[in-house]
C-alpha cells in the first residue's frame, strides 16, 4: 500500500518559477528513500508539499489514503516524524527535556513513559548534560541532536529528516546511523534528504534525484 | 507627485485618522473615506495593489459592521424578523464603523509611501529623541522576520502533534508559550546584536547627530499642512453641528 503520493501536482512559490510540474511520485511504507538534487532544486518544498504545510496550485496529495487537505497538521505530525533542515526552525521549548517530552505528551505517552524515553533519548545523543538548560544558546550540532532526539523518541511509523547530519560530528553521525539501521530492521519507513553521498548510500533502497529540468531520475538500490 | 515632505504627510494621516474616530454624520464620513483615498492614490501609484493585497480584511470590516446592526438596540426600530431586531441607530453605526475602518487604512497607507529611512529623518526633524525613532525604525524593519519565527514555531508545535483546538487550559497555555517562545528570544538576541553592532559605529558618540539628506520644508509642505489644519478645524465645527 503506498505511504504517500503525489498526483500531477504542480506548486510555485508567489511571484516566482515553477518548482514542479505535474510531477508524480509514490512512496511506499517500509521504503528507505533517499532525495537528491542541487542546492534549491525543490527537496524541502517537495516535503513540505507531502506534509500539507505548503498547498499545491494543482494536484492532489494523499497520506495513507487520505487527501491531504483534509488532514490538520497535528494529525500529519502523529504520522510521521519530521526533521527540519533547520533546528532553530524546530526549537520552540525552552530546554531540551520539554521539547521531547511535548512530542511524546502528544504521542499519547504517559508521564512515566514520557520521563523514561526522553532520558533515554537525551542519553542516546549523549545530551543528558544539557537537559535543562537555555535551548536557544546551544550549539548548532547540540541543537540538530535536541531535534532528532525529539523525532526519534516519538516511534512514528515512518520519519522525513531533511539534511540530517548537517553540524554533527562523526560520533554523532555514526549514531544516528545506527537508529536508522534500526528503524530498517524494524520495517519502518523513511527519506532522507542530504548532500553526503556516502551516508546517504549506506542507508536508503531507493534514490530520488530531482533534475534540473524537472523530471527525476527515481532507482532502487 | 510623491514629493511631499514626510512630516506633512505625518500630519494628513494624524487629522485625517483623528477625524474618523470623532465623525458621526455618514456623509461626513463619506467624504473624508474620498479625500483619503484621493491623497493616497496622488501619493503612490501602486495603491491599488495594495488595497486588492488588503482584500482579506473585508471579511473582518463586515463583521464589525454587521455586529453594530444587529447588536446595537438603540434608536427607533425599522425592520423586525422574530428576535433579529434592526434599529436605524444601529445601521448608522454599522455604515459609520466600516467607513471609520477605511479611513484609518487609506490614510494609513499614505505613510507606507514613505521609507522607512526618510520617515526616521523625519520624526528626528520634529525634536523626537533619536533613540526612541531608531527603535521605532528597527520594530518596523524587523517585522517580517518576527512573523516568520511565529510561523515556524506554529508549524513545529502542530507537528509535534498537537492540536491548537480541544484541551485543558494548561495545555493551551502551555501550546501558545511554546509559539511564542522563539520569536520573543530571537528577538532579544537580535536587540543585544544590534546593540553591539551600533555602539561598534559610533552611535550616540556625539550628542549630535548629522543627517545625509536633511529634510527641509517646502512651500508646498506648509501649503499642505496649512489646509489640513484648516479642513481639519471645518470638518470638526461641522461635525459638532450635526449633533
Ligand atoms: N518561502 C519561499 N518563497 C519563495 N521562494 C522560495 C521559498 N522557499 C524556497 N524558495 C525557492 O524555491 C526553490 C526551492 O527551495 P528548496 O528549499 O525546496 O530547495 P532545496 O532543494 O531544499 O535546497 P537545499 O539543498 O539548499 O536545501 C529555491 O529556488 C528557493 O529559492
Ligand atoms: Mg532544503
Amino acid at each position: 500500500m503506498s505511504f504517500c503520493r503525489l498526483d500531477s501536482v504542480s506548486f510555485s512559490y508567489p511571484d516566482s518559477k515553477s518548482i514542479l510540474e505535474n510531477f508524480s511520485i509514490e512512496f511506499n511504507k517500509e521504503e528507505r528513500i533517499g532525495i537528491v538534487g542541487r542546492n534549491g532544486i525543490g527537496k524541502t518544498t517537495l516535503i513540505k508539499l507531502m506534509l500539507g504545510i505548503l498547498k499545491p496550485q494543482s494536484g492532489r496529495i494523499y497520506l495513507k489514503k487520505n487527501d491531504i487537505r483534509h488532514m490538520s497538521l497535528a494529525q500529519v505530525g502523529q504520522k510521521i516524524g519530521y526533521c527540519f533542515q533547520n533546528p532553530d526552525n524546530q526549537l520552540f521549548a525552552p530546554t531540551a527535556y520539554e521539547q521531547i517530552a511535548f512530542g511524546l505528551k502528544y504521542s499519547g505517552f504517559n508521564n512515566q513513559h514520557i520521563a523514561e524515553r526522553a532520558d533515554y533519548w537525551l542519553n542516546y545523543f549523549e545530551i543528558s548534560n544539557i537537559r535543562d538548560s537555555f535551548v536557544f544558546n546551544l550549539s548548532r550540532g547540540q541543537k540538530q541532536r535536541v531535534i532528532l532526539a525529539a523525532i526519534l523518541s516519538r516511534g512514528t511509523d515512518f520519519f522525513i529528516m531533511d539534511e540530517p547530519t548537517t553540524g554533527l560530528d562523526i560520533a554523532m553521525q555514526n549514531k544516528l546511523s545506527k537508529c536508522l539501521k534500526k528503524l530498517a530492521d524494524e520495517k519502518k519507513g523513511f527519506i532522507i534528504i542530504s548532500h553526503d553521498k556516502a551516508f546517504i548510500e549506506a542507508h536508503i533502497d531507493r534514490a530520488v534525484l530531482l533534475k534540473e529540468d524537472g523530471s527525476i531520475k527515481d532507482e532502487y538500490i | 507627485m510623491n514629493t511631499f515632505d514626510p512630516r506633512a504627510k505625518l500630519s494628513i494621516v494624524i487629522a485625517l485618522s483623528s477625524l474618523a474616530i470623532i465623525v458621526k454624520d455618514i456623509r461626513l464620513a463619506v467624504f473624508i473615506a474620498a479625500v483619503s483615498l484621493a491623497i493616497s492614490m496622488m501619493l503612490s501609484p501602486s495603491i491599488f495593489n495594495i488595497l486588492v493585497k488588503l482584500r482579506r480584511i473585508i471579511p473582518l470590516l463586515l463583521i464589525l459592521g454587521l455586529s453594530q446592526l444587529l447588536f446595537n438596540k438603540t434608536g427607533t426600530q425599522i425592520f423586525q424578523y422574530y428576535s433579529i431586531l434592526i434599529t436605524d441607530a444601529g445601521l448608522k453605526e454599522g455604515i459609520l464603523v466600516i467607513l471609520r475602518m477605511l479611513i484609518i487604512i487609506t490614510s494609513a497607507l499614505i505613510l507606507a509611501t514613505e521609507s522607512a529611512g526618510s520617515m526616521m529623518t523625519a520624526l528626528s526633524a520634529l525634536k523626537l529623541p533619536y533613540e526612541i525613532v531608531f527603535m521605532v525604525y528597527i520594530g518596523i524593519k524587523f517585522l517580517p522576520i518576527f512573523n516568520d519565527e511565529f510561523k515556524n514555531s506554529l508549524l513545529a508545535v502542530q507537528l509535534a502533534g498537537a492540536d491548537l483546538k480541544a484541551h485543558s487550559l494548561k495545555d493551551k497555555l502551555q501550546v501558545y508559550v511554546y509559539i511564542a517562545t522563539p520569536a520573543v528570544v530571537s528577538a532579544l538576541n537580535r536587540a543585544k546584536k544590534i546593540a553591539i553592532a551600533a555602539e561598534c559605529r559610533g552611535f550616540r558618540a556625539y550628542p549630535h547627530r548629522t543627517f545625509l539628506n536633511n529634510k527641509k520644508l517646502e512651500l508646498k509642505d506648509y501649503i499642505a499642512i496649512l489646509s489640513v489644519v484648516i479642513l481639519f478645524t471645518a470638518a470638526v465645527l461641522f461635525n459638532k453641528q450635526l449633533v
